[in-house]
């Protein structure tokens, strides 16, 4: 009777730790995705390209500012920045990164436009909009920073 | 932006002629020559601001709703910093668990 009892008692040890590994090691919480230094590499890179874009802005005469003039770096900063969103929304659970990034490539297209309607550049909106880009290029890599460093984390 | 000029005019017509009848019939005369002359000027400067206020409010708008866009990017990173807390927080609470029953063995 009693190695019975010893029996049942090792038994259901046994299973709740098996049944806590499955649980811990099958099911163990994942709501975001893990940190990625190839994706801060990434956000610091067409962060580069653009704020050399809005100094080469910013060191032209407004007379001279004339949408020809920079269309072709436009034309390759928004490739860049359209490589940043597929490569966000390649990852699991990068909603808000990917989010982000679409943000910026949305402002960046809107003030491309709008460059291209006026063929110019207000001297006054190219330091808001590179204070702007700063703002979210920064909101991105805090994202990327505070997420964990393993899957386990 | 639509301005119609005529119609302004003629209510700074009414309120200028209101204000120089005292004064006799010919300084409301006088004052209506004045005025009748200046209407050309007065209506191209208030067509040329017209405009530019309506594009400077447009531009306005436009810079505030891009404001709206950065400020939600900033909520974005401030949702993956729950998101990251609160799987950490999880997980190391399963990780306790399965420390408390390994520790029965």
């Amino acid at each position: 009777m009693k190695s019975i009892h010893l029996y049942f008692r090792q038994s259901v040890i046994t299973s709740v730790i098996l049944l806590s590994a499955i649980f811990y090691y099958g099911c163990s919480v994942n709501l975001i995705a893990t940190y990625d230094q190839t994706a801060v590499n990434d956000i610091i890179q067409a962060y580069q390209l653009v704020d050399s874009f809005y100094q080469k802005l910013s060191n032209t005469p407004e007379d001279q500012r004339d949408y020809k003039t920079f269309s072709g770096d436009y034309e390759k900063i928004e490739s860049s920045l359209r490589v940043l969103v597929l490569r966000n929304s390649a990852r699991t659970l990068n909603k808000e990164s990917t989010e982000i990034a679409k943000n910026i490539l949305g402002l960046w297209q809107k003030y491309k436009n709008n460059h291209k309607e006026s063929n110019n550049y207000d001297s006054d909106l190219i330091e808001i909009h590179r204070n702007r880009f700063f703002e979210n290029f920064e909101a991105m890599t805090v994202a990327e920073n505070s997420k964990p460093r393993t899957k386990e984390q | 932006m639509d301005l119609n000029f005529e119609e302004i005019f003629d209510g700074m017509l009414s309120v200028f002629g209101n204000n120089l009848k005292e004064g006799g019939e010919e300084a409301l005369t006088y004052g209506q020559k004045v005025l009748a002359e200046r209407k050309a000027g007065l209506e191209n400067i208030s067509k040329v601001f017209a405009k530019k206020f309506a594009d400077l409010l447009k531009q306005y708008e436009s810079e505030l709703e891009d404001e709206k866009t950065t400020l939600e990017s900033q909520l974005l990173a401030g949702e993956v910093i729950v998101k990251s807390t609160a799987q950490k927080a999880i997980n190391e609470a399963m990780d306790f668990l399965v420390g408390a029953i390994k520790k029965l063995i």
